[in-house]
Formats: structure tokens, C-alpha cells, sequence
């Protein structure tokens, strides 16, 4: 019993901070400060990272193997909690926060991305994916009094419903097709079932989960719903669903898709039918995100078209791990996550400071070099660094990604990604571009908190850190958690 | 002391970096003098530093330590970081910290009155860092973040004049267009880590030496590393950024878009040449690109008004022979050239910029004249250019240009001998054209403006190279010995002839634009009439120059038309094209839940039946 409090020691610290959120809240009174709720919930996540980190090269298998946790699992926990903690720093100055609600609910959807990683069970699945599906549609409508945050509540509900139910008929077919809902046992049956010709089932429930999955990760032509929630949401949320949500759909991706076709019987499945379909899903996403970006005037909707397009490349990096199975692949994708998580975030974080509650149009960005040289220079690192210049962690991600794509003959896919990424140089360069070169009327200093301020170094120092030094993460990722 | 200095000459480009950092620091609060002179002293120091290296290596041939420290470990494989001194690159060092400290101490003088100018300095020396570094880059990953960062830097003096609509719309394209190349060199440095697994350029060498690579994957990626040459260079076809590049201050397009950035593709493959003498076709490749560029952009010269267009063109159209000279083995020859071409180029830039401040910021020619009486200093210089450029002895670009024309015809591409003679022809009228319309004729009305020091000391210090820098090859080939080529023998009539033919240019320069034996409004006239063209053959000495003269601006004028509607129409559309994606995507993107579910649902149908249905029916 001890043993198992300690294995579940990082959910169970965040369950504690839910529950201190939920009493503090009875506890204030209605007009005063929610400053020490989020404090609380920061230092949870903190305890709970830490708690992450403690648990070492531990393997970890609980409740008959429907709860798993070893240091690949760990290495992307701790990207979550390092994700939702910047998150709840921003939130410090972020009006919304005054309910404690809010902490709360960031919290839950932190657990069940935290047990959607761990989970190895399909009930375990779906569950943890619905509490970060439904404390993330309560989030994103938090803006009661905004029309569009209400509105892209919503959509959100309404197409996340949708994509659960498909998620939930393809888990279906591969219990019937199995018998068993653990996914061990399963990718044992699966081979059997397979040669039982019940094919079309089994390609059925596999396209089913993709819908849901492809929505989580906002990949092409389940991203639909991206733009307009990342524009309705308050930006601390649009931040969290960016990065967050979808770092933890794709480590559901890779533990769905690695364990059920990692084996040796259905490897004919995963060349004809699972890698074609990410392929397409990845170059489509790649093409539609970029380009559309190309078109986009508000900030927040080109972000959001940007992030489809580079969850275009991350499942590149999926598909060479699903091909190669060998930790290099691993550390690309893990390094995809970070460079990716630092440069969103630092951006996002540059966006509330500047468009405070009005609506990002482009126009903000003018001349923001002559009003806050500071702020346009970090944006500018960050605007690069998904762009993917050398110097950023970026580009090391990138090229990693590349690496491993030629490594395994993926031209085809490579040359995409290449060219999508001079592609979307241009609307990443306009943005520089407004930023220098843009005269504005607004003359008054940018104020930034401190909050957003420290968000903002520790993302740029992240930034240049893992472009210039790559090997520390590296080594990181190497002797810490594997 | 000495051995230290050897082993630590990896910190060359920290210098300026440091400067760069400092200059940064102090960009609002600083002043602007002491700004300045931190850039320069410290280009400066690096100079010295370069020398020094130089000497051990030239004069007593010690090796000096390259440096190297693990950076990354992708899988089993470690790619390093460091800094490597051959011959080339040691000369590089020097050209690069020479030319970069003497167009800092121009600057002085020529942004005196800028208000930005502390920007523009610690954008100096960011550049000077950058291609410091390039030129010391021991593997392609390093000489591609290097190269990046030249190109920014281009990118930021480009648009250096931000509320000029005309240079915005320059520095755009100069990134733009020299990023087309960096994408071909970046998947050429991708298919070579795949094949060999190492960025190194050792390495690298050591399995093209043991043929590891197959010889279509050679080609394929040595042309490859030429299309990042050719984006760089401005080679044709790419070559349309650099003279709308000379948007930029006038410095700037004498360090970056004459000396040294554009230079760095000639570079770039004099680095790689083992890949690029493994595999003829794109040797081959090479030569051709390169004698066609040097010919087509000296005719283009022909026709420009704009003083800098004249010297952007001229560049584009050296750059072409030192790709020429390298594409026909001639090693050696190329990177002569690019040496001697460093200096005089870099003078004539810096006498031009000199010119157009005496003129109060006029740029036009035909709007120049008459500076010889005022500014006789001044005249002298571009003069020393001009025939260095032109190839007349003893100046050096007779030297180099000389080798180039000794290796293309040892090469037996006679074609491109005459397409090269043809435009060495170019060169010699377009440059004393320049030169006669600026310094002789009809002195100007008002008093040109007087030249401060800052001016003169590079300018004295350039004409001393142009002149003498030719003279590492002759007598004796000293230069070649040191970077390692072996000589092939000279003929006689060569020299000869590239001086006859550029005495030829010059001599019909002075006739129209100086005696005006034939004037310039009549060529233009006379234009009109083209069925006269194989009439006046038989007029030899009145008409032979005209017509000579209209049909190459004839031809300049095609090549210009090629260049605005057909090069720049291409550029237009793919620059459309995904707009037009965009409208469609934007179109389905209509904010109504039902339908992206719609297209959700269909999506998954058309992937489930496209990807499966092969499968069940076979």
C-alpha cells in the first residue's frame, strides 16, 4: 500500500491541490485575491513534477498492468507538468484566474493528460482523455462575457463530443476483435484476430481511433476545430491546449499505436495501412497548416494553423520511431516536444502581454521594436525557433526529425517537410517584419508583468540553450530517463 | 607565445562577437564615435590575428591546431564543432578581417550622419563574426549556421533604410531568393549525413576518396551544394537579388555584396572541391553556369545607369568567372580570383560610394562628370580598379583572370573560352565607361563635397592590393604552391590576348563616351533601323563599334526583359500560389461546427477506402 502511494505519488499530489483549491475557494471571500489559489496550484505541480523526477529509472506497473509508468513515460510527464506550471505562472496576471475555479480545472486536466500517458488500458484511456477533454472545454469558455470564448466552448464541446464517440466505437471493434480491454494482452490477440480475417475490423476500428486521436493532436482533417477555439479561448488556455493537450495526445498516439503494432504478427498492418495513414495525415498537415497560416491576419488563429503544421512534422517523428523503434527517434520527437513547448509558450505569453484582452490582429505587432525593443527581440527568437533557424532549439529539432526521415527513406515526406518550412518562413518573417519595420501610433511602453516576464526568460533562455548546447538535453534525455 | 597563439586561433571570430555584444549593449545610450572604433579596433585585432596565421602558415609553413569539441550525439553518431586552417581558409581569414576593418573605418565617414548608425555598426560586426566563422567551419552543419547567419545579416544592412519602400522590398528578396539556394545546400548536406554519416568535411572527403558514394548520388549532391553556391553568388538564375541588394548602404554592398558574402559560394566549392572533382557533370555543370553568368551579367552591365547596378552586375558577372575557373579545374584559378577580385571590387565599391556622396547621394551617371578636375584622388583610384577589373597588366586581375582563361582552354571547352573572352570584352567597356561619363566631360555646376580621412585610408590601402595582390602568382606561383595546385604550363597567347581584347573595350569606351566619335543619342537613333544591321558591316571603321554597341544593348535589353517578366513572373506565381490554397482553405474554414465535422467524417472515409481498399481486393 505504501508502495503504491508512492508510485502514484505525482497524481495523487495533484488530487491534494484539487481538493486544497476546492477548500480554499469555500474559504475566500467573494471579492478577494485568487493570487494564493494559483500559488497553490503551482507549487502542486512543482511537488508533483518533482515527485516525477524522484520515481528515477523505476518501472512501474499497477492495478493489473492498466497503469504504467517507466522513465520514457516519466520524461513526458515531466514536459507536461513543466507546460502546465509556465501556464499557471502566466495565469498570475491573467484576469480569469480571480476564480478559483480555474486553477481547478487546469489541474484536472493536467491528471488526466498526467494518466493518459501512464495509461495502458483502453477504460483508463478513454477516461483520462475525457477529464482532459472536459476541464479543457470548461477552460476555454472561462471568458463568460465574450461572445467568441463562449462560442468556441462550445465547438469544442460539440466536435470533442463527436471525436470521443469515434474514439469510443473504434476502441469497441478492438475489444470485440480481442477480448480484452488491457493493451498488453491485446497486442498478443491482435496477431490472432488478425489472422482470423476479420481485416476490415480491425482497419476500421484503427481509422475510428485516428479521428479521435487526430483531433487531440489537431492534425489534418480533424484540425477544423483549432482555429477558432485557439482564437476564442483566453490565451493562458489557447497556451495549454497548444502545448499541453498536445504533447499528451501524442504520447497517447505513440503508446496506442507502439504497443497494439509493435509487434512481429501484424507487422504487415503497420506498413500497409497505420504508416500511410500517418503519412498522409503528416504531409497534409504539414501543406493545409502552413499555407493556410500564409492567409491568416489574427495572431492567434496563424498560431494556431502554425501548431497543426508542426504536428505535421511530430508525426514524422512518430512514424520513425514506429518504424525504427530505437531511442534515437525517441530523442528527436522528445526534442520536437520541447523546442516546440518553449517557443509556443514564449510567444503566447508575448501575445497576452501585448494584445492584453483585445483581440490579436496582426496590427498589434507594429513597431513594437521602437515601443519594447526587449519584447520584439524575444519574440523574434521565438518566431525563429519555430520557423527553425539555426541557434534555436528549433532547428536542432528539426533536424533531427530530418535525420531521422532520410535514415529511413522517407524523401518524399522530408522534402514536404522542407518545403512547407520555407513556406512558412514567410508569414513567420511578416511578423518580424510588422515588428520592425511597421510604424505605429501607439507610442506607450508595453507593460509586462512579472509573471509573463519570467515566463518569457525562461522560455528564451530555454530557446537558445538547447539550440546552441543541444547535447545537454540530449544527454538528458539519454542517462536521466532511459 | 607563438605556439599559444597558434592553438587558440579558433577564437578569431569571438572578436568581433564581442564587439557585436558591446555594440548591442551600448545601441540607444552610446556614442556614436566610440561605437564605431569598438567595431573597428577589434576587426582590427582579428586582422592582425589573421596575419599572424598567415604567416606562420605561408611563410614557415606550420601547421596551425584545429579545434574541435563534441556538440551533439544523434544515435552512435557525434557531430563536433569547431575550427579548421587550411591554406584557403587562413586566405579567406585575412581577406574577410582586412576588407571588413577597412569598410568599417569607410563607414566612419559615410554614416557619420546616420542616426542609426550604432545599429549599423554592431550589424558589422555580427557580419564579420558570421563570415569569420563560415570560413572556419570544419563541417557542412557549422558552414550551414554560419551561412544562415551571413544571410540574416544581409538581410538586416539590406533593409538597413527601413522607411525606403524599395529597399524593404529588396531585403525581402535578397532572403528570399538566396534562401532557394540554402534549401538545395541543406538537402545536400542531409543526403550526405545519410550516406556517410558525418557532417566532417574529412570525413566526408575520406569516403568520396574510397568511393563509398555511388557516382549519381555524387553528382547529385555536389549540384546540389553548386544550387547553395548559386543562391549565394548570384549565379544565373538566381543572381536577381544582389543588384536590387545595392538598396543597402553603400559599405555594405562593398564588404557583403562584393568582397566577401557573395564570394562564399566560389568558396563553398573551392572547400568541397574533392566532391565536385569526383564528379565531371557537375564540374561541368559549374563551368557552364558560371561562363554563362559572367557573360550575361557583363552584357546587362552595358546598359545601367544606376552606378552601383554597374558594379552589382560587374560582380555577378566575376563571380561567374570564378566559377568558370573552378568548374574547369582550374582550382587554383578560381580562388586567385576571388582573392584579387576582394580587393579591387572593394575598392571600386568605396570609391563609388565616395563619388556618389561628392555628388550629394546622386547615383545616376549620366547625371555625373567632370569629378577628375575637383577630385583627382578620387579618379586615380577608380582607375587602378578599373583596369585591375579590366584585366590590363600589371594590375592584379590580369593575373587571376589570366589563370582562368589558361585553365578553360586547357579544359577544351573552347565555346566557353570565347563566351569568356567576349565578356572580359564587356568588362573592360561597361568599366571605363562608368569611369569616362564619371571623371571626365562637363564639370558639375556646384562644388562637389571634400572627402574626410576616413574616406581615403581604405581606399589607399585597397589600390595597393589591387595593384600588387597579383603578384602571389607571378613570377613564381607562390600562392598556388601554398593552397596546393600543381601548374599547368602557360601559353603565351593568352595573356596576350586578354589584354588585347580588354584594350579593345577600353579604347571603344573612350571613343564614344570620351572623344564621342560616335555619340551615344545616335547609337539610339540609329537603333531604330535593324535591316541596316548587315549594312554597316561593310563601314568597318565608322559603324563597327556602333553596331557592335547596339546589338550587345539590344541583347542587354532582352536579357533585362527575361529577367523583370519571365524570371520575375515565375517569382509572382509561386509566390500566388499558395495564396490561392489559402482563399480555398479559408473558404471550407467558415466557422460552422457542423461542417468541419462533416469534413472530419469524409476525411477519415476517403484515408480508410484510399489506404485499405487495395488491400481487401488484393
Amino acid at each position: 500500500m505504501k508502495q503504491m502511494a508512492m508510485d502514484l505519488s505525482p497524481e495523487w499530489i495533484l488530487l491534494v491541490g484539487i481538493a486544497l483549491i476546492l477548500i480554499g475557494e469555500i474559504l475566500l471571500r467573494e471579492n478577494s485575491s485568487r493570487f494564493i489559489l494559483g500559488l497553490i496550484a503551482g507549487l502542486t505541480v512543482t511537488a508533483s513534477g518533482l515527485f516525477v523526477i524522484l520515481q528515477g529509472k523505476e518501472v512501474i506497473s499497477l492495478f493489473s498492468d492498466s497503469y504504467v509508468s517507466d522513465p520514457l513515460i516519466r520524461s513526458i510527464k515531466l514536459l507536461l507538468i513543466v507546460g502546465t506550471l509556465l501556464v499557471v505562472i502566466l495565469s498570475f496576471s491573467e484576469k480569469l484566474a480571480a476564480k478559483g475555479e480555474y486553477y481547478l480545472l487546469l489541474l484536472s486536466a493536467l491528471l488526466g493528460a498526467m494518466t493518459l500517458v501512464s495509461a495502458a488500458e483502453l477504460v483508463m484511456l478513454f477516461v483520462s482523455l475525457e477529464l482532459l477533454s472536459l476541464s479543457a472545454y470548461v477552460l476555454v469558455g472561462m471568458h463568460q462575457e465574450r461572445l467568441a470564448s463562449s462560442e468556441a466552448a462550445w465547438k469544442y464541446v460539440v466536435y470533442g463530443g463527436a471525436s470521443s464517440a469515434f474514439l469510443l466505437y473504434g476502441m469497441s471493434f478492438f475489444y470485440g476483435l480481442t477480448g480484452t480491454t488491457s493493451l498488453t494482452e491485446m497486442s498478443g490477440n491482435l496477431a490472432v484476430a488478425f489472422t482470423n480475417n476479420n481485416e476490415m475490423l480491425l482497419y476500421l476500428g484503427f481509422f475510428l481511433i485516428l479521428v479521435g486521436i487526430g483531433f487531440k493532436i489537431a492534425a489534418v482533417p480533424f484540425h477544423m476545430w483549432a482555429p477558432d477555439i485557439y482564437q476564442g479561448a483566453p490565451t493562458t488556455i489557447t497556451t495549454f491546449l497548444a502545448v499541453v493537450s498536445k504533447i499528451a495526445g501524442f504520447a497517447f498516439m505513440l503508446r496506442f499505436l507502439g504497443s497494439l503494432f509493435g509487434t512481429q504478427g501484424i507487422q504487415s498492418v503497420l506498413h500497409g495501412v497505420v504508416i500511410p495513414a500517418l503519412l498522409v495525415l503528416s504531409i497534409l498537415s504539414m501543406i493545409v497548416g502552413n499555407v493556410i497560416a500564409l492567409k491568416q491576419f489574427h495572431l492567434k488563429r496563424m498560431l494556431a494553423y502554425s501548431s497543426i503544421g508542426h504536428a505535421g512534422y511530430m508525426i514524422i517523428a512518430i512514424i520513425t520511431i514506429l518504424l525504427g523503434g530505437e531511442s534515437v527517434a525517441y530523442s528527436s520527437l522528445y526534442y520536437y516536444f520541447v523546442a516546440y513547448l518553449l517557443a509556443s509558450t514564449g510567444t503566447f505569453a508575448i501575445l497576452q502581454v501585448v494584445a492584453q484582452d483585445k483581440s490579436p490582429d496582426r496590427r498589434v505587432l507594429s513597431g513594437l521594436h521602437k515601443r519594447s525593443p526587449l519584447l520584439a527581440f524575444c519574440l523574434s527568437v521565438f518566431l525563429l525557433s519555430l520557423a527553425g533557424i539555426p541557434f534555436t532549439a528549433g532547428f536542432i529539432g528539426k533536424l533531427t526529425i530530418l535525420v531521422g526521415a532520410f535514415g529511413n527513406s522517407l524523401f518524399w515526406v522530408a522534402g514536404i517537410m522542407l518545403l512547407t518550412t520555407v513556406i512558412s518562413y514567410y508569414y513567420y518573417f511578416r511578423l518580424i517584419r510588422q515588428m520592425y519595420w511597421q510604424e505605429d501610433e501607439k507610442a506607450e511602453k508595453e507593460r509586462v508583468s512579472w509573471s509573463a516576464g519570467f515566463v518569457i526568460a525562461l522560455t528564451l533562455i530555454g530557446t537558445f540553450l538547447f539550440g546552441i548546447m543541444p547535447q545537454i538535453l540530449l544527454q538528458g534525455i539519454g542517462s536521466w530517463f532511459m | 607565445m607563438v605556439i599559444k597563439m597558434i592553438n587558440f586561433a579558433w577564437t578569431i571570430p569571438l572578436l568581433p562577437l564581442l564587439a557585436f555584444l558591446i555594440q548591442l549593449t551600448l545601441r540607444t545610450k552610446g556614442k556614436k564615435l566610440w561605437v564605431s572604433w569598438i567595431g573597428v579596433i577589434s576587426t582590427f585585432l582579428a586582422f592582425l590575428y589573421a596575419v599572424f596565421l598567415l604567416l606562420q602558415s605561408f611563410v614557415w609553413n606550420r601547421a596551425i591546431t584545429d579545434w574541435k569539441v563534441d556538440w551533439l550525439h544523434i544515435g552512435s553518431n557525434v557531430i563536433t564543432v569547431g575550427a579548421s586552417f587550411t591554406p584557403i581558409q587562413i586566405a579567406m581569414l585575412f581577406i574577410v578581417s582586412l576588407v571588413s576593418c577597412l569598410v568599417q573605418l569607410y563607414s566612419m565617414g559615410y554614416m557619420k550622419d546616420d542616426g542609426r548608425s550604432n545599429t549599423f555598426f554592431a550589424y558589422l560586426s555580427l557580419f564579420t563574426f558570421s563570415m569569420l566563422g563560415l570560413v572556419i567551419s570544419p563541417n557542412f552543419l557549422e558552414l550551414y549556421f554560419f551561412w544562415e547567419l551571413v544571410g540574416v545579416c544581409s538581410f538586416l544592412l539590406v533593409g538597413f533604410y527601413f522607411d525606403r519602400e524599395s529597399a524593404k522590398q529588396a531585403a525581402k528578396k535578397a532572403f528570399i531568393v538566396t534562401r532557394i539556394g540554402d534549401v538545395g545546400l541543406f538537402i545536400a548536406i542531409c543526403l550526405l549525413y545519410w550516406q556517410v554519416g558525418s557532417f566532417d568535411f574529412a570525413v566526408v572527403k575520406q569516403a568520396v576518396d574510397t568511393n563509398q558514394l555511388s557516382a549519381g548520388m555524387l553528382t547529385l549532391i555536389a549540384i546540389l551544394i553548386f544550387v547553395g553556391a548559386v543562391g549565394k553568388s548570384g549565379q544565373f538564375p538566381l543572381h536577381t537579388w544582389l543588384p536590387d541588394a545595392m538598396e543597402g548602404p553603400t559599405p555594405v554592398s562593398a564588404l557583403i555584396h562584393a568582397a566577401t558574402m557573395v564570394a562564399a559560394g566560389v568558396f563553398l566549392i573551392a572547400e568541397t572541391y574533392w566532391l565536385f572533382e569526383a564528379s565531371p557533370t557537375a564540374l561541368t555543370v559549374v563551368a557552364y553556369i558560371g561562363a554563362f553568368t559572367a557573360l550575361f551579367a557583363a552584357v546587362i552591365a552595358l546598359t545601367q545607369t544606376n552606378i552601383k547596378r554597374v558594379l552589382a552586375y560587374s560582380t555577378i558577372s566575376q563571380l561567374g568567372y570564378m566559377m568558370l575557373g573552378l568548374g574547369s579545374l582550374g582550382y587554383g584559378a578560381g580562388f586567385f580570383h576571388l582573392l584579387t577580385h576582394a580587393f579591387f571590387k572593394a575598392l571600386l565599391f568605396l570609391v563609388a560610394g565616395a563619388v556618389i556622396v561628392a555628388f550629394r547621394h546622386e547615383q545616376d551617371i549620366r547625371k555625373m562628370g567632370g569629378l577628375w578636375k575637383q577630385q583627382k584622388w578620387l579618379a586615380v583610384m577608380f582607375l587602378i580598379g578599373s583596369l585591375s577589373i579590366a584585366g590590363i597588366p600589371p594590375f592584379s586581375g590580369f593575373f587571376s583572370k589570366d589563370e582562368i582563361f589558361l585553365a578553360v582552354y586547357h579544359s577544351g571547352r573552347y565555346t566557353l573560352f570565347v563566351a569568356a573572352l567576349l565578356a572580359a570584352f564587356c568588362t573592360a567597356f561597361y568599366m571605363f565607361r562608368v569611369y569616362f561619363l564619371v571623371f571626365t566631360g562637363k564639370e558639375p555646376g556646384e562644388k562637389t563635397k571634400s572627402l574626410s580621412w576616413h574616406f581615403q585610408v581604405p581606399i589607399w590601402i585597397l589600390a595597393f592590393f589591387s595593384i600588387f595582390a597579383g603578384f602571389v602568382q607571378f613570377p613564381s606561383h607562390i600562392l598556388g604552391e601554398w593552397i596546393g595546385v600543381t601548374e599547368s604550363s602557360t601559353l603565351w597567347w593568352i595573356p596576350v590576348a586578354v589584354t588585347l581584347i580588354a584594350l579593345l573595350g577600353v579604347f571603344l569606351a573612350y571613343a564614344i563616351y570620351q572623344r564621342r566619335w560616335v555619340s551615344a543619342a545616335k547609337i539610339a537613333k540609329y537603333s531604330g533601323f535593324g535591316y541596316r544591321l548587315s549594312y554597316r558591316k561593310f563601314y568597318v571603321d565608322e559603324c563597327y563599334q556602333a553596331v557592335f554597341v547596339w546589338t550587345l544593348k539590344g541583347l542587354g535589353w532582352i536579357l533585362m526583359g527575361w529577367d523583370r517578366f519571365i524570371l520575375g513572373g515565375v517569382a509572382q506565381f509561386i509566390k500566388l500560389l499558395p495564396r490561392q490554397l489559402g482563399e480555398i482553405g479559408s473558404f471550407l474554414q467558415n466557422g460552422q461546427v457542423q461542417r468541419y465535422l462533416l469534413i472530419s467524417i469524409f476525411g477519415t472515409l476517403i484515408l480508410l477506402l484510399s489506404i485499405t481498399a487495395g488491400r481487401l481486393i488484393g
